[in-house]
């Protein structure tokens, strides 16, 4: 059975989901991030800037000299975003049941063994069902949730993430099994998943342009320079590619154990859009982190000994570092442990990508609970928070050193 | 350097000192003791920068010098070494030989130029001096350095408190769930001083104690110069960078009247204790004490590990109650009491209960505050 999986992109997401607040800006270029000459970055920008070098992840200041003058400067939008993206999972969870959110605007789809579900008649070829059904699928989210996708298919993750970049603006592009290499081959370098800046600007000065320039590489001392990336694209030509599966649920603002059914653990994970360089807003982060985790633990009634922190650099280097102390679901002791592990483990200046806090140990309700003497009379905060979470939900109160955090969906 | 030094004086030096020294500090010289001979003695000492340790005993030199040679590696091969004078000589490439006088065994250490060690704090000479019996002293620290916290990321209760007014002495410390305080009289002085003694460094100065008791040395004297306090007893001087931070207001959280006090014999409570215990539950400790008539009773019910249940006689006769405690707390204050009866104040099941010995001194005062379970 071939493997048939779907990346399924949605365009210019957080400018889409800011059109649906605001039909005026149809049709308009568009920046979302913050306003014109804020700090910040980029974190969307629409077709219509893209031609003067608006792109995602350049800074705002730049954006503002490079944009036209009627282009509209918008702040992000925390939260919000993240409930279109479960509404245009819950479309594509009617397709397939295999999907894993690749992050807020992005996910993947496994087709495979669908083909007689969507088939129309005995004879029809199984990728040509397939396809007609992500159609549907991206028709779907369009008349229902009004906003545009675009889709692409092949036999691994990096062809269909290729194939949906190509299949742009609103299009579904199917790469046929035995067709890789006929797709992937006239297309620069740069396209492959994989192939940075830095890596295209070698390639670039050794003379090769596209990934058919790469894989016809004579034998020589040019070939087994890119002996990797030739080995990984001579993989994915043959449609055998090393990431053949999903890959993990990596949505942006990652939960687990949200429905707490087991002592296990607890933590929340986020994934940033442009990587961060400011560690004052990387200690923001995870006391907001933090606070959400000791919320969940106080919701179940139980205490952690053992604190987590979770860093990926912007490399994608990525590790975690674990303190055991004395049971706790207080923000300010989590907190301070979290800081303290941070300031050991952060030993290269590159940005981090994704900041996580894990609670685990875990201790119920019914465990003895050692109190602590009366030196400090005051009442701790999170329970005060819990009472007003309660009434006006999560949203509706939080830490002051936590202000400017992303928001939970 | 060569001198020779009878080994047991040696090795006492180093087994004061090779425990202060810094095995894992980034300055690898600190991982190391230093050995200087000069006049008629051999001086050993370590530092880790916080704490430091030195002490020097009568030696024949030969040739003056010093170097400075690994701690742990040095302590063990001396150690090792038979009764007798061990001779330690010194090549120009701080090769250190160590041999026993007249007999086969030595070793070669690879040492550092003395140079290289870092330079020990030293009290002003205008510094006032205390002087405390080291009994005292001991029995200070013997009563109090179990509920010193653990968690070194809070320097303020990883400490002990120590305080002198007047001719008081005191010494509390706390983990924030337990608390001790002991205090005694020291006739004859009157001085202020306010010292938090880092818990590396209680652990160091009650090895330094054991070892002047043992040696009949019966006065200590302290110094506080700059941020460092300094002990000296016989020939050796240990310092320490006192913790700059505030402790625990410890007066507000001792109950100053508990509702119902009783009296129990110590060895059996804490028989009983250790007893109930082995059924109590790994991770908490937590057993529970009840309160009937005429006796206290010491309960653990647990699903995992089953029942347990004991008694012994009290002069009780109020309403029952019942209160959980961690085990460990109270053994560890019962152990280190010595009157046979101990006092056990108990209010309300949320609150505080207090241990104290039963008789009460006219010279010292001793107190064990204890925080309950919520079982």
């Amino acid at each position: 059975m071939p493997a048939r999986i779907c990346c399924l992109d949605l365009d210019t997401f957080f400018v889409s989901v800011e059109r649906l607040f605001n039909p005026s800006l149809v049709g308009k270029p568009v920046v979302v991030g913050g306003e014109r000459g804020a700090r910040g970055v980029v974190t969307a920008a629409s077709y219509e800037v893209r031609p003067f070098g608006v792109r995602s992840g350049i800074s705002l200041l730049e954006a503002s000299r490079l944009a036209p003058p009627n282009a509209v400067f918008l702040p992000t939008r925390h939260g919000a975003y993240s409930d279109y993206s479960a509404r245009v999972r819950e479309v594509i969870e009617r397709y397939s049941p295999e999907v894993r959110a690749a992050s807020i605007d992005e996910f993947y789809i496994d087709f495979a063994g669908c083909e007689g579900l969507y088939r129309q008649s005995e004879n029809e070829d199984g990728d040509a069902a397939i396809e007609r059904a992500v159609r549907a699928m991206c028709a779907a989210i369009r008349r229902e949730i009004n906003l545009p996708a675009s889709a692409g298919i092949g036999a691994t993750r990096v062809i269909a993430k290729v194939a949906s970049g190509r299949a742009k603006p609103e299009g579904v592009l199917l790469v046929p099994q035995g067709g890789e290499r006929a797709f992937l081959l006239p297309l620069p370098v740069r396209k492959l998943p994989g192939i940075g800046p830095k890596t295209e600007e070698r390639l670039v000065a050794d003379g090769i342009h596209t990934l058919g320039d790469l894989a016809n590489l004579p034998t020589g001392p040019l070939r087994s320079k890119y002996s990797r990336v030739l080995a990984f694209l001579e993989r994915e030509i043959a449609g055998n590619g090393p990431v053949k599966s999903l890959g993990r649920e990596r949505p942006a603002f990652h939960e687990h154990d949200p429905e707490g059914l087991d002592l296990g653990s607890i933590s929340n994970e986020r994934t940033f859009f442009s990587s961060l360089h400011d560690e004052s807003r990387v200690l923001t982060e995870l006391l907001s982190l933090a606070e959400r985790v000791c919320f969940r633990a106080r919701k179940r009634g139980i205490r952690a000994r053992t604190v987590t922190l979770k860093l990926r650099y912007s490399d994608f280097d990525t590790f975690t570092r674990a303190r055991t102390m004395e049971a706790t679901s207080d923000e300010a002791k989590v907190y301070s442990a979290i800081v303290q592990l941070y300031r050991v483990a952060k030993k290269r200046r590159l940005p981090i990508r994704l900041v996580g806090v894990g609670l685990s140990n875990l201790i119920g309700p019914e465990e003895a609970e050692q109190l602590s003497l009366p030196f400090c009379t005051a009442r701790p905060v999170g329970p005060i928070m819990d009472e007003i979470r309660e009434k006006y939900g999560y949203e509706s109160v939080h830490l002051g050193g936590s202000a400017g955090a992303r928001r939970v969906p | 350097m060569d001198v020779v030094i009878p080994k047991k004086d040696l090795n006492k030096l180093l087994d004061r000192c090779h425990g202060v020294a810094d095995k894992k500090s980034a300055l690898p010289a600190l991982a190391n003791v230093l050995l200087t001979a000069e006049g008629r003695s051999l001086r050993v000492a370590a530092t880790d920068l916080y704490l430091a340790m030195s002490g020097s005993a009568d030696a024949e030199i030969v040739t003056g010098g010093s170097i400075a040679v690994p701690a742990k590696d040095m302590f063990d091969r001396v150690r090792s070494m038979p009764e007798g004078p061990i001779q330690i000589s010194t090549t120009d490439g701080a090769q250190t030989i160590v041999k026993a006088v007249g007999q086969p065994r030595r070793f070669t250490l690879h040492g550092l130029p003395g140079n290289d060690f870092p330079l020990l704090p030293r009290p002003n000479a205008d510094s006032p001096a205390l002087e405390i019996p080291v009994d005292l002293l001991s029995l200070l620290i013997a009563r109090t350095h179990f509920s010193i916290s653990g968690d070194e990321t809070r320097a303020h209760v990883n400490s002990a408190l120590f305080e002198w007014s007047g001719d008081r002495v005191r010494m509390v410390t706390t983990d924030g769930h337990r608390l001790s305080k002991m205090e005694a009289s020291v006739p004859g002085t009157s001085a202020t001083a306010t010292m938090l003694i880092p818990l590396k460094a209680v652990g160091a100065l009650r090895g330094l104690l054991d070892q002047a008791r043992s040696d009949k040395i019966s006065t200590l004297t302290i110094q506080q110069s700059g941020p460092n306090a300094f002990f000296t007893v016989g020939s050796m001087m240990f310092s320490v960078k006192l913790v700059d931070a505030q402790f625990p207001p410890y007066q507000q959280v001792i109950p100053a009247s508990p509702a119902r006090t009783v009296r129990a014999p110590r060895l059996p409570f804490s028989d009983a204790l250790k007893a109930i215990q082995l059924a109590a539950s790994d991770r908490t400790g937590g057993v529970k004490l009840s309160l009937v008539p005429g006796a206290l009773r010491i309960t653990s019910e647990s699903p995992e590990s089953g029942n347990a249940f004991d008694e012994i006689p009290v002069d009780y006769n109020g309403p029952e109650m019942m209160i959980g405690f961690n085990a460990k707390y109270f053994l560890d204050v019962l152990s280190a009491i010595d009157e046979e009866e101990v006092a056990l104040g108990l209010s309300g099941e949320l609150d505080p209960a207090v241990i104290m010995p039963g008789i009460e001194s006219t010279t010292s005062s001793y107190i064990a505050v204890v925080m309950p379970m919520r079982i």
